[in-house]
């Protein structure tokens, strides 16, 4: 080969270090790390989905009705024959998760929870699969959630609290990318007469608590890719 | 004058020009990608500003007011100046409101023609919602948006 034909292959050479390099420039060039679609497609699922149970009602997945009574006890007194049942389908799932705290307030006494009788704690169970079915067929098979209901525990003596939480999730697992979203509803019920009624029933003075005007119930939504 | 050397000069002209091609399709398949990850984010970024203004405001509104995520169970008035809107700036629309069981409540738009999108194939994005049937009757559903260029 003459001196000419080195030429050429050295401008070869040269041509094809400057394409690969041109490639790969590209290949590794994104004009977003494509994992930021993933996350805000995350992001707006959740909120799409905290607004989507703000405004659905229960009577399209089955409604919910629920009879008053405590652990496997339930008012079957013909009396009340049908009286003792509450049937709340026309609420929104919100809605009936907010009322489920109200009606299921936890009261904790020197570290240790009092099970105290609870008139609706068949309304506990029934809204908690009320919204994992609605969760799991909202979610679609895309997303693992874990929807956290829960309010500011008020300390109503020293060694006494009144606080309530619920969780309905799809797994127990934690991830490191979860996107969460929370919003706060307030309870059909002030605190004063929340305690109020307690007063009435328990007979203890709890006027003089210096409490928040609203009982707020904080409703967290985390989501995570499968 | 030099003396023409078919050997040689002909296999280096060939190696040549073959590199050059194989380089160049290397390059253009790079760059294919590349436009095409450009596309697709900026697709999904559109279909999802679409889809938050669908469920917040334009589907939302009921007697004068927005309820975000309550979407109308018809096609609202209005909808064909949204979409002229759009179409204005270059960006095609098919939107599908579902129940959870994927019966159709309603579409509105037309479906994107397989052959002319074909380089620059639609972006779809769904979200959760209640569907506004009646004050005690708002199943959840699903909104689809559809979106591509025109």
């Amino acid at each position: 080969m003459d001196e000419r034909g080195v030429g050429y292959v050295a401008d070869m050479l040269v041509f094809a270090l400057i394409i690969s390099f041109a490639s790969a420039l590209l290949v590794k060039a994104s004009p977003v790390d494509m994992r930021t679609i993933d996350d805000r497609y995350a992001a707006n699922f959740a909120d799409s989905t905290l607004l989507a149970l703000q405004n659905a009602t229960a009577n399209e997945l089955g409604g919910l009705r629920y009879e008053l009574g405590f652990s496997d006890f339930t008012l079957n007194l013909p009396i009340l024959s049908g009286s003792a049942g509450r049937d709340l389908g026309h609420k929104t799932l919100m809605q009936l998760l907010v009322e489920d705290a109200l009606c299921n307030l936890n009261i904790e006494l020197a570290g240790v929870d009092i099970n105290l009788i609870k008139l609706s704690q068949d309304m506990d169970a029934k809204v908690q699969a009320l919204l994992k079915g609605a969760l799991d067929r909202l979610s679609g098979g895309l997303f693992e959630y874990r929807l956290i209901a829960r309010t500011k525990p008020i300390d109503i003596s020293p060694v006494a609290k009144v606080w309530f939480e619920t969780k309905v999730e799809s797994s127990s697992e934690n991830r490191q990318r979860t996107f969460s979203k929370t919003i706060t509803m307030a309870m059909p019920i002030s605190w004063q007469g929340l305690l109020s009624r307690c007063q009435e029933v328990y007979h203890i003075n709890l006027s003089s608590f210096g409490l928040e005007p609203n009982v707020t119930v904080e409703i967290t939504l985390e989501l995570w890719s499968r | 004058m030099e003396q023409f050397s078919v050997g040689e000069d002909l296999f280096v002209t060939i190696s040549v020009v073959g590199l050059i091609v194989l380089f160049s399709v290397a390059l253009a398949h790079a760059y294919h990608n590349y436009a095409e990850r450009r596309n697709t984010y900026e697709s999904f970024t559109t279909a999802l500003d679409i889809a938050g203004q669908l469920k917040n405001d334009v589907l939302a509104k009921t007697g004068g007011f927005a309820t975000s995520g309550l979407i109308s169970a018809t096609p609202p008035t209005g909808l064909e100046n949204y979409f002229n809107s759009l179409r204005g700036q270059g960006i095609e629309l098919r939107i599908e409101v579902r129940r959870l069981d994927s019966e159709l409540v309603w579409s509105y738009g037309g479906e994107p023609n397989f052959l002319t999108q074909y380089f620059s194939p639609p972006c779809s994005v769904s979200f959760p919602v209640a569907i506004n049937q009646s004050p005690s009757s708002r199943p959840l559903g699903e909104l689809l948006v559809k979106v591509w260029g025109a």
